[in-house]
């Protein structure tokens, strides 16, 4: 059964059902459609809304059996009465909260809701809508905005994903039986020739693999570049209503391959991408990072970063996943002061990499588990619960003091301190990061001294790269899934790296959805055999759900890319400006500019709406 | 008393520990891939060209850094190659995927429990 569908003046919706005399009203929200009570009495008729009509609406019908899931806006101090009288009705509360009330709603109950007077509005926020799992909805207004320029795609511009990969295989890369790889690059040690080699394959190439895989090496055998890349660009097109298509659908695509993502793969990655690119605008997502280098923007990648971004060439570099992770210890220590930093042994090779600001003058101790202390001297020193080697050095860049500890214990789990005295001092900031050789080990090393502060990972510290942060953007891994996680949609993901940098640059820039987000699975890939991501695959094992900053950043690349088409010459500095004026602010932002959400979060209709207007 | 371990004493260097000890440990015609930083302001050409000659087989060249395989024997000999600032030795980032724990979920589920919240496990 279809639906005729007009605007009123009032900004509301008539939905007129065909072979009926029912009307229902619907607002006009951010990027969805709202249902408004009262409904209209009467026997409540399936729907099915015609997609032409309106992109949000494209799910189809309601069945009378089922129950819809309601946010219940409703006057204040009337809650629980709220939620008795709509569970008299047969609903079942989900949570009550101030002024608004959570319930699965029988529909063919809808009607009595307007009998309920304290309620004041009722919203149905997931089956009017596509799926928020692409955080295309609520979270990014992302279909609000293309409602605005239903011509943005992404075409003529160039993303860049260096990653893990992309598996060009995947039917979200493909268009009219070709690739949408312009070009694949696959960086990588080569041990016959006893160097790192960038091989590349054209579309032409890619396309002639597509028959013959054996052609080419493997697109993606990790599967997060793939997820990365299909965020920002992919099509959609193997799933359904291609409802799990990226932002930048129609962008020109140039992936690179790192294997063992080298930040001179990634140097290598970003120039010969913008090379690729020529006179065309292009947009790289770097969806990783580390916690090496000064975190000041003055590292040989950063450099890079900063030098070859500029008209047209923009990188987004993802804040970082550590916010929770205790890796950071800061302190000031003062004239004649001693501070100890107590850091916990969590990997075989446990590292520290600490700055002091130019000018001051410092020394070190380390005291191992057993209270022993020693006075480094540069070489490896053996104590009874470990061996470690510091190193010292004025880093020729930004003269500051770089130290260095390595420390080899086998009881994992120790505590060991290094001592600083200030001996000489005139700022006294001193910043360290914890690090092990396994990312995954990298956590709860400075334990309670540690900080969540400056936690952002270099090279997201570089201030003309865009350093995105992640926000919840739905609460489980899947729709219907068990996976249920308590998390809540709208807040900041907790494992978000905060900012600012060492030297006081704000990052991140803004944040954007990365908890959990629905992309493409690279085929044959770790995440496509690895059983804990049984549960998170969908569509026929062509999508999967995963998240981490790595999940925000394409979506702001994404974003990017749109841009770059309705003005293909903006700078990175444009572009940040833009972020920041559209970007949302709310209850859970608090204010901004602030170290865990930047200047907010992404408001893909504000950001379209302003260029719009600007470039008019 | 030991001697201090004092940024007073510390080497002005843009060569890293690493790649020291590594010199002293390799042979001749071992190779090492190297990031050399460049002036600002510099001719990154005119350097790569000179780094070359110096046998630095270079893998990418831009304004501010060239990245580049040089064997033991000719390392030193690039790193007095005049513009060259110094040398980063590559490192490895990781990506930033991160893994979902259930402990967090359950400790998170458990935290809405206590609060009063109704825990609905088909709420979306």
């Amino acid at each position: 059964m279809e639906t005729r569908m007009s605007k009123l003046d009032s900004g509301l919706y008539e939905l007129n059902v065909e072979n009926s005399s029912e009307q229902l009203l619907i607002s006009e929200g951010n990027s969805h459609l709202d249902i408004v009570v009262p409904l209209e009495k009467g026997d409540t008729k399936s729907l099915s809304l015609d997609p032409a009509e309106h992109r949000q609406m494209r799910t189809t019908a309601f069945d009378l059996s089922n129950m819809v899931s309601l946010k219940l806006v409703v006057a204040p101090g009337t809650e629980d009465q709220v939620a008795t009288a709509i569970s008299d009705l047969g609903a079942e509360i989900t949570s009550v909260g101030r002024e608004v009330v959570v319930a699965e709603v029988p529909h063919n109950r809808l009607g009595d809701l307007e009998a309920v007077d304290e309620i004041r509005r009722a919203e149905e926020a997931v089956k009017l809508q596509a799926n928020l799992i692409d955080a295309r909805g609520d979270a990014t207004l992302l279909d609000a905005a293309l409602d605005i320029r239903a011509d943005l795609n992404g075409t003529g511009v160039v993303v860049g994903v260096i990653d893990t990969g992309i598996d060009w295989s995947h039917p979200d890369f493909i268009k009219d039986d070709k690739s949408r790889l312009e070009m694949f690059i696959h960086s990588h040690y080569d041990e016959a020739s006893d160097r790192h080699v960038h091989e590349e394959f054209s579309q032409a190439q890619i396309d002639m693999a597509r028959q013959n895989p054996g052609d080419m090496p493997q697109g993606d055998p990790n599967g997060h570049g793939t997820h990365c890349a299909s965020i920002a660009a992919g099509n959609g097109a193997a799933s359904a209503n291609t409802d799990y298509r990226g932002v930048a659908t129609n962008a020109t695509l140039v992936g690179v391959r790192s294997d063992g993502l080298f930040d001179t793969h990634i140097i290598n990655g970003i120039r010969r991408i913008f090379e690729i690119a020529g006179d065309r605008p292009a947009v790289i997502n770097l969806s990783l990072g580390g916690h090496w280098g000064p975190h000041d923007g003055t590292s040989a990648i950063e450099n890079v970063i900063a030098q070859e971004s500029g008209p047209g060439r923009i990188i987004v570099v993802a804040a970082g996943n550590e916010g929770s992770d205790r890796i950071h210890f800061g302190a000031k220590v003062g004239q004649g002061e001693t501070i100890e930093i107590p850091f916990t042994i969590r990997d075989a090779l446990q590292r520290l990499n600490v700055w002091v600001p130019r000018g001051d003058e410092v020394s070190f101790e380390i005291v191992d588990h057993n209270g022993d202390v020693t006075v480094p001297n540069g070489e490896v020193q053996e104590t009874d619960a470990g061996a470690f080697r510091a190193d010292l050095r004025q880093d020729p860049i930004n003269r500051d003091f770089n130290f260095i500890l390595a420390v080899a214990s086998s009881q994992r789990g120790r505590r060991w301190i290094l001592r600083i005295h200030g001996d000489d001092i005139t700022d006294g900031s001193i910043h360290a990061w914890g690090l092990t050789d396994n990312p995954n080990l990298a956590r709860n090393i400075f334990m309670t001294a540690g900080t969540r502060s400056h936690s952002v990972g270099m090279p997201a510290t570089e201030e003309r790269a865009i350093a995105v942060g992640s926000f919840v953007s739905r609460e489980s891994f899947l729709r219907d899934g068990a996976e249920q996680s308590g998390v809540t949609a709208g807040a900041l993901s907790s494992f978000s790296s905060r900012g600012p940098t060492r030297n006081g640059a704000q990052k991140p820039d803004i944040c954007a959805p990365g908890e959990f987000i629905g992309a493409a699975l690279s085929s044959n890939s770790e995440m496509a055999n690895n059983a804990r991501f049984a549960n998170r695959r969908f569509e026929g094992d062509k999508y999967v759900s995963i998240q981490g900053t790595s999940m925000a950043t394409p979506f702001v690349t994404g974003m990017i890319a749109l841009m770059l088409q309705m003005e293909p010459n903006l700078t990175p500095e444009e572009i940040k400006k833009m972020l920041r004026v559209t970007a949302r602010r709310d209850a859970q932002t608090g204010g901004v500019w602030n170290r865990n959400f930047g200047y907010g979060k992404l408001d893909a209709e504000a950001l379209i709406s302003y260029l719009e207007r600007n470039l008019a | 008393m030991a001697k201090k371990f004092s940024t007073k004493n510390a080497r002005r260097s843009g060569v890293p520990a690493d790649l020291e000890r590594w010199l002293r440990l390799s042979e001749p015609d071992d190779k090492v891939t190297l990031i050399y930083r460049l002036p600002a302001f510099g001719d990154a050409d005119v350097i790569a060209d000179a780094l070359g000659k110096a046998g630095v087989s270079q893998e990418s060249v831009g304004k501010n850094a060239i990245v580049g395989t040089v064997a033991q024997k000719d390392l030193k000999h690039s790193l007095e190659v005049k513009g060259v600032l110094g040398v980063e030795m590559p490192s490895t980032l990781s990506t930033k995927v991160r893994p979902g724990m259930r402990s967090r979920f359950d400790l998170n589920r458990s935290r809405n429990l206590r609060s009063g919240l109704k825990y609905n496990p088909k709420m979306r």
